[in-house]
């Protein structure tokens, strides 16, 4: 080499190597999704058959596509978050799991706002609990009420946590992150394409981020870092509707 | 004389050996690959981002990646390194396209690459990591076929039969894309940045 004069190849210095082997050992200790295409389609029309997420049965997603993740942004709690919570609650009060929802006096933390009129806003119930309400103009979505999780990463001692509570099918994940100042995101695809996300939205413990369409079998990585940028845990999500925690409860706006 | 039974060390296994045991859950032989691909993984990633520090996430991001898929892919001509470029590669432009970390980075280069060193060696490595930075514009502004041909050979310096096999095109295709990028490159690294 080289005919555009690069610089030569370097001997991988041993504290390198070694950093890079136990980045992917600790990785490689968590499980690998490893369902065959033909059970994973059935699983979806199972799921979607009794209401779940049935994001994969999307038209966009069929094998192959990457759709890019729209962006997420801020926007101060107005008359239109306690709309949105109304309707939330209405959702919940009407739902099915109705008794699961014995407190609904949230406070909302911030509200993140899509382009094509999509809406979530982030909240604590009155006991503390985070919650999530997603409303679309013809969905509203609420996050599980029990207080139950899909652990995403963390650290060995607890301090970082990442854990989902939301993945809509409008391909928003919302969830709560301790100890960490920010979030950075990958959607990684079962051909091994990989698109990079918007960072996620994060304030006071709990973010919202938009991965997109995904398949089964995609995993969304997160990492945490701390406030000077560098990484404290990383961890992923694997879809699939089998095992992705159900949303509270779903309906129609009023 | 000649010895009926020569000592022999233990049997080197393939690529492709190690990649289907490790495809069916096999760590050690995963393992092997690591430790065999790591050095020219992580070479091929300053490459691809003309950071030291980024080729490092770069690399552990590969293979994490080839943990996950590698019951689904099948190898190109008996070596992972294509496949582990290729993954490389799409990490890369995502980091690029991403926009967080990597512009941070390119932005901040070449100072802050530069840690406890001795001076020429600093000093040569800046000139280094310069360098890069201008290919790396050069290279992601070729057209895709080209740019895939470029990364693949120039700088990750596979075989053109190799690149061919995992693109899906002719070999031939490989080397008229090279001769196109390459011309074309010269000409962007004349030109004053």
């Amino acid at each position: 080499m080289n005919d555009l004069d690069l610089p030569p190849r370097r001997t991988l210095p041993p504290e390198v190597r070694e950093r890079i082997r136990t980045r992917v050992n600790a990785g490689r200790s968590r499980a690998r999704y490893r369902a065959p295409q033909a059970v994973a389609a059935s699983v979806v029309a199972m799921v979607a058959g009794i209401g779940a997420l049935h994001l994969a049965a999307s038209p966009t997603n069929r094998p192959g596509s990457t759709p890019a993740a729209a962006s997420l942004t801020f926007t101060a709690p107005d008359r239109q978050t306690d709309h949105d919570l109304g309707a939330c609650g209405y959702v919940a009060a009407t739902s099915v799991r109705y008794r699961e929802f014995p407190h609904w006096q949230p406070e909302p933390v911030f509200t993140a706002a899509r382009g094509d009129d999509l809406r979530i806003v982030a909240f604590r119930a009155e006991d503390g609990r985070p919650g999530f309400c997603e409303v679309s103009a013809n969905k509203v979505t609420v996050s599980d009420p029990t207080g139950a999780s899909m652990p995403i990463a963390g650290t060995p001692d607890g301090r970082v946590r990442i854990e989902g509570l939301l993945l809509t099918q409008a391909g928003v994940l919302a969830g709560v992150a301790t100890g960490a100042a920010a979030l950075e995101c990958w959607v990684v695809t079962r051909d091994a394409k990989v698109r990079s996300n918007q960072p996620p939205l994060l304030r006071d413990g709990l973010f919202v981020m938009d991965v997109g369409a995904l398949a089964v079998g995609d995993q969304v990585e997160v990492q945490a870092r701390n406030s000077a940028g560098a990484a404290l845990t990383d961890g992923f999500l694997t879809y699939d509707p089998a095992t992705i925690l159900p949303v509270g409860a779903m309906g129609k706006p009023r | 004389m000649t010895i009926a039974n020569p000592p022999r060390g233990p049997a080197i296994a393939s690529d492709h050996e190690l990649w289907t045991r490790a495809a069916g859950g096999d760590r050690t032989a995963f393992g092997e690959l690591f430790e065999r691909h790591v050095e020219a993984v992580w070479n091929h990633a300053y490459r691809l981002t003309a950071s030291w520090s980024l080729a490092e996430d770069l690399t552990s991001s590969t293979f994490l990646v080839a943990w996950r898929r590698c019951a689904d892919i099948r190898l190109v001509r008996d070596s992972a390194l294509p496949w582990l470029y290729t993954v490389a590669g799409n990490l890369a432009r995502d980091e690029w396209r991403g926009a967080t970390r990597y512009r941070r980075a390119v932005r901040r280069m070449p100072a802050a690459t530069v840690v406890a060193d001795h001076a020429d060696d600093v000093v040569h490595r800046v000139d280094e990591d310069a360098r890069m930075v201008e290919v790396l514009a050069a290279v992601r502004s070729l057209p895709r076929a080209e740019r895939q041909a470029v990364e693949l050979c120039l700088l990750g310096e596979l075989s053109t039969a190799d690149a061919a096999e995992l693109l899906g095109v002719a070999e031939v295709s490989v080397r008229s894309r090279l001769s196109r990028a390459r011309a074309r490159l010269r000409t962007k690294l004349k030109e004053p940045s």
